[in-house]
């Protein structure tokens, strides 16, 4: 539940998600459920040149399960809060 | 469950799937693991029909965009710097063991 | 008992060195993981390797922060200088 939580704190900030076949979107992320699949908005495609697939899409869903990589600027992320989470996510993962 | 695709029904949207491969189609129904269910479904690249219908299981779902009018003019996919054939997202390396065997030896050497 | 996992949270706020899949690797500063080995990383430094003719070429991209998917990751380790 973590990564949901921070995707969250992230909803209405420009991020740009690289997906695992190398195609890399930049836009303002909307929403996130619970697989971390994404939603974007005002896409653009950083290698729109080599993959005009997605001109014309300005609204995108994105599954989960095929990013790679999500790029965030350092002031979205206060990352005193971040590591407490994770370490309370840790403890709370044994069982 | 994840109402994230709710915008998207009944409207024209583009898939992009694990394999690589690029559709047009209306999105008539999904589910929470992103099963879809498409119709009227044709090339990205050459427009030509697919399918009437078509099942896309979830787990090989890229992602989904939303089309924004069906008369934004179809980009150039002739263009030289275009690749019209997407890739997969395997990200398979042939060698990839010969590759570390490099790079850590390099490592071992600095 | 201690999983391998609990062994993680002694690296929060230290720099590791992450290998991925499609022979890649990230160094950056450990912020955030969870079961899934999903993390986070800061200042954080991705090479690409590849094969080119037998000749090994490498490729980096920098970044303040990252969020790596887990089933990208095949080891974290401390780096080794």
């Amino acid at each position: 539940m973590l990564f949901f939580s921070f995707f969250k704190t992230l909803v209405d900030q420009e991020v740009t998600v690289e997906l695992k076949n190398d195609i890399e979107l930049k836009g303002t992320l909307k929403s996130v459920d619970q697989f971390l699949n994404l939603k974007l908005d005002n896409i653009s495609c950083s290698n729109e040149s080599k993959y005009p697939h997605l001109s014309s899409v300005r609204n995108i869903f994105i599954r989960g399960s095929t990013v790679r990589y999500v790029y965030l600027n350092k002031n979205m992320v206060d990352t005193n809060l971040l590591q407490d989470a994770a370490r309370r996510e840790a403890m709370s993962a044994r069982k | 469950m994840s109402p994230l695709l709710k915008d998207f029904l009944n409207k024209r949207i583009v898939v992009v799937t694990t394999d690589g491969q690029c559709v047009k189609a209306m999105l008539e129904g999904f589910d929470k693991s992103t099963n879809l269910l498409l119709s009227d479904v044709r090339d990205r690249v050459s427009g030509d029909v697919v399918a009437s219908s078509y099942l896309v299981r979830g787990n090989q779902v890229v992602c989904c965009g939303l089309l924004e009018e069906e008369s934004s003019p179809q980009p150039d996919f002739g263009a030289e710097s275009v690749s019209a054939q997407l890739k997969d997202t395997k990200n398979i390396v042939p060698d990839e063991h010969l590759i570390w065997q490099r790079v850590w030896g390099m490592k071992a050497g600095k | 008992m201690d999983t391998p996992l609990d062994l993680l949270k002694l690296n929060l706020d230290e720099k590791v060195f992450v290998k991925l899949r499609g022979a890649r690797e990230m160094t950056g500063v450990l912020q955030a993981f969870d079961s899934h080995c999903n993390i986070v990383l800061s200042n954080a430094t991705e090479t690409i390797y590849e094969l080119v003719d037998g000749e090994l070429k490498s490729s980096t991209k920098g970044s303040e922060m990252v969020f790596v998917r887990g089933d990208s990751v095949t080891l974290i380790t401390t780096p080794s200088d």
